[in-house]
């Protein structure tokens, strides 16, 4: 479909933009379009869109006319001055299934047409026999198609403001993950959450349309998680806890090696207790390093976090094709949720490493929460492994997906290992500046139109996919949750179940 | 330098103030009529014409393009837009290796741009119809278009009178009511001719004043003069005697102030009955399209032709370029002087 013809401009056409005047066909800003060059077909996408009219250039002339009370379109034929001009971000070369970059300007009275879909395929570097279908390009019959290993292997950042459909998208990325069969390659995932939003997709649909992936779903309440102490050596511990110094470390690690080496001769695991009592009652250790180490060792028992051994132990939930959700709502200390993160990472990193589970993606919601840029140490447990697995995961089959609504928040160490960043709606200047910063290939045009992101659409940038590209996330196959309600409809739900109730107490009267 | 600009703008002042007196002396001998605000409905084109010329050695290229707009208003409201010869209408491209002097060629531009808009204009009649031609200036061809008599443009200035007349016929014909909005008028005739007996000491300060000068302050908006003929005597008129005696006697003219704070307009019309009527069509028409912006007093046709009209320099540069890539004797393209000096 022809669009218009690239016209002449102070500033172009030169090989990083030109404009052309729209012939009156429907167009919109983030749509692609091709021209064809000597070099091949080159394709582009309209970063914007501006109109002019000569009869309202001048205010006071519009003013004058106006303030007779007339509308000045009684008079003149203003419409047909009317002219919408599309600037167009040419972003490479098309020919013979070989991408380049373009490096000589459209001329002048080029033709511009519409991409086709087919063309856009393939630059845009879709699988569409075996990628993840998150959603359809804006503006093209074209689906968004991400191949697996390209979006997860150098790492995933969703970044959003509050609302903007950060957990949708992730709802959507599971559905497509857990609908994979063997041979398309199945990984494994966990999912950190925070506000108990995935819990849903270990029910059932109520709904018979609704796609059921409850059976490869796997909630456990994070009150029911147990850390096995005898696990643990003297620096994890260390890194639970805030002021330990090396001498104190040193000699709890004497200690712990002691109660391992009885626990291999057959005394079995030990709990927190146990180490409390080996703590307190061993001779070496001056009464003054004594009390601290003590009083650090009570503190972690209070959470009532640590037993004997691992429950549930990683290798029984990461497994291919299975997503298990670590429900972290009912938790309200901050350094609970941080240590339950903290150590199935790490476990999760080093069971991969060792081999013994498949390749597994952690998915971390509010990763600022656990991954923050500046905090304190007892904030930011889980900060050094996930940096950690940012560096190192790829190589060893352990991937991140962070999902954040303060990017700014966030670790630029671990964010900027995120090679590939979907963005949807975001306002906060500060957030957005960040994720220019972060995010390759980016322009000030691209991060203008993300504020302007409806709910539901996104950008996304880097190693999954050639060019950024705008596009809309498709609607969930599997049900809503609670947490996809709007208010309304919580408000609504909440009163018909107090009525039921008081109905029910009343019958029971 | 200040003390020169205080005494030109005392001089200013004082002028002004003499012409104050003159119209306050004139006003009670001045017939001046109303013209009723009407919303009007009928069809009325406009034609202007561009022109862009590059002298070089020996040679000249001239550009020209004329537009038509018709328009149709509906009871007050502008209902359709037509485009003659079309919406976009490409430019002329004149080449003259004539070796005019320097007199001579503004002169033949002038007259390649008027046969060009004339022609337009006369076209644009037949094929519309329209109850009004509004021309984007005077309906008579200007003195200085008209060559001295030995000039070899002398057979282009009488085709050029043969376009008028035929565009005068082509409008009684059509009953088109042709019309010259003139913007910028000089002309002195209604003060040489339409006032008073003056006392010594406004003579002077009536011989230094136009037309419209005067008028913008005798003249309220909504309000005009009289039509009188364009000329006393056509026959001894040094444009109209060019014309047949019949066509010389049909031009008129009227002065209508259609803005607040604008001048009044000249406004010529052809008008060979010497119809009360018309002249008031004219002024309605004119009074009705012209008065929507306080400051600018121009009907809207014109206006809009004028935009349609207005040509680019990039186009003559496009074209003279275009032109001098195919010469393989570059001599007649030469660049003047004037226009490659090494240092500005």
């Amino acid at each position: 479909m022809e669009l218009g013809t690239v016209i002449s401009t102070l500033n172009g056409p030169s090989t990083t933009s030109f404009s052309f005047v729209v012939n009156g066909n429907e167009i919109h800003k983030g749509q692609f379009v091709e021209a064809s060059i000597d070099e091949g077909k080159l394709i582009g996408m309209i970063v914007d869109l501006f109109k002019t009219n000569r009869y309202f250039e001048r205010a006071d002339s519009v003013k004058s006319y106006e303030s007779t009370g007339k509308n000045i379109n009684d008079f003149f034929p203003t419409s047909e001055w009317e002219y919408l001009v599309a600037e167009v971000r040419p972003m490479g070369v098309y020919k013979s299934n070989l991408l380049s970059k373009s490096t000589y300007p459209v001329s002048p009275g080029n033709k511009i047409n519409l991409a086709s879909d087919e063309t856009l395929k393939m630059f845009l570097g879709f699988d569409l026999e075996r990628g993840l279908n998150i959603g359809k390009l804006d503006y093209h019959d074209v689906p968004v198609s991400l191949n697996l290993s390209k979006l997860f292997q150098k790492h995933l950042a969703i970044l959003a403001m509050s609302g903007a459909g950060k957990s949708h998208l992730a709802s959507v990325l599971f559905e497509e993950i857990l609908s994979r069969t063997k041979e398309q390659g199945r990984i494994a995932s966990i999912i950190f959450d925070v506000h108990g939003e995935y819990v849903s997709l270990a029910q059932p649909p109520k709904d018979s349309n609704k796609l059921d992936i409850s059976r490869n779903v796997n909630v456990i309440p994070a009150s029911d998680i147990k850390i096995g102490v005898s696990n643990l050596s003297a620096s994890i511990l260390s890194s639970f806890t805030n002021g330990i110094s090396s001498p104190q470390q040193r000699e709890l690690a004497r200690v712990i090696s002691s109660l391992q080496t009885k626990a291999r001769e057959g005394e079995g695991p030990y709990g927190m207790s146990t180490l409390i009592d080996a703590v307190s009652k061993d001779e070496l250790i001056k009464e003054n390093v004594k009390s601290v180490l003590l009083s650090h060792l009570y503190s972690l028992d209070s959470l009532k976090l640590f037993s004997a051994v691992d429950n549930p132990s990683i290798a029984d939930f990461a497994q291919p094709g299975k997503t298990t959700v670590i429900n972290l709502s009912n938790i309200i200390d901050v350094r609970k949720k941080q240590l339950i993160v903290a150590y199935i990472a790490n476990k999760a990193f080093n069971e991969k490493r060792a081999n013994r589970i498949p390749p597994t993606l952690l998915v971390l919601e509010e990763a600022h929460q656990f991954i923050p840029e500046s905090a304190k140490q007892e904030r930011a447990v889980a900060k050094k492994i996930f940096e950690t697995i940012a560096r190192e995961g790829r190589k060893f089959g352990v991937s991140l997906c962070l999902i954040s609504q303060r990017p700014i928040q966030l670790s630029t160490t671990v964010l900027s290992q995120c090679n590939t960043h979907v963005i949807l709606r975001v306002t906060n200047p500060y957030d957005l500046d960040h994720i220019g910063k972060s995010s390759e290939g980016l322009d000030r045009r691209a991060l203008d139109m993300i504020t302007s992101l409806r709910v539901g659409e996104a950008l996304i940038v880097g190693e999954a996919v050639n060019f950024p590209v705008f596009f809309k996330v498709r609607e969930r196959k599997t049900e809503e949750g609670m947490h996809g309600r709007n208010l309304e409809d919580s408000a609504r739900f909440f009163e018909e179940k107090t009525n039921q109730l008081e109905k029910d107490a009343q019958n029971f009267m | 330098m200040q003390s020169n600009i205080d005494e030109i703008a005392d001089r200013i002042n004082n002028t002004e103030q003499e012409r104050i007196k003159l119209a306050d002396f004139v006003k009670p001998h001045i017939k001046k009529l109303t013209v009723p605000f009407e919303k009007f409905s009928g069809t009325v084109a406009a034609t202007d014409g561009g022109l862009l010329a590059k002298s070089f050695h020996g040679s000249d290229v001239v550009v020209t393009k004329a537009v038509s707009v018709v328009m149709d208003y509906l009871d007050g409201k502008l209902n359709s837009t037509n485009y003659f010869p079309e919406l976009h209408t490409p430019p002329q491209t004149y080449f003259s290796q004539k070796g005019l002097d320097y007199s001579e060629v503004d002169c033949s531009k002038s007259i390649l741009r008027i046969k060009h808009e004339i022609r337009n204009a006369r076209n644009t009649i037949s094929k519309f119809a329209p109850d009004y031609m509004l021309l984007d200036g005077s309906i008579v061809p200007q003195q200085a278009d008209k060559p001295k008599p030995e000039s070899v443009l002398l057979d282009d200035y009488k085709s050029l009178v043969e376009l008028y007349s035929e565009l005068y016929n082509t409008a009684n014909n059509y009953g088109t009511q042709l019309v010259g909005i003139v913007e910028d008028s000089r002309a002195n005739r209604f003060v040489n001719s339409h006032l008073p007996a003056l006392p010594k000491d406004l003579e002077s300060i009536a011989r230094q004043t136009q037309d419209t000068h005067l008028l913008y302050y005798l003249l309220e908006k909504g309000e005009k003069t009289s039509g009188f003929t364009y000329a006393e005597n056509p026959s001894k008129h040094p444009i109209l005697q060019d014309f047949s005696s019949e066509l010389g006697a049909w031009p008129m003219v009227f002065y209508l102030r259609t803005a607040e704070y604008d001048r009044p307009l000249r406004i010529e019309y052809l008008n060979p009955a010497k119809s009360g009527e018309t002249e008031q069509n004219v002024a309605k028409m004119a009074y009705f399209l012209a008065s929507f912006n306080k400051e600018y007093g121009i009907p809207a046709p014109i206006i809009e032709a004028d935009l349609r009209a207005a040509l680019d320099s990039k186009e003559l540069d496009f074209i003279c370029n275009k032109i001098s890539d195919k010469l393989t004797h570059k001599g007649a393209m030469l660049e003047l002087r004037r226009n490659k000096r090494p240092f500005k």
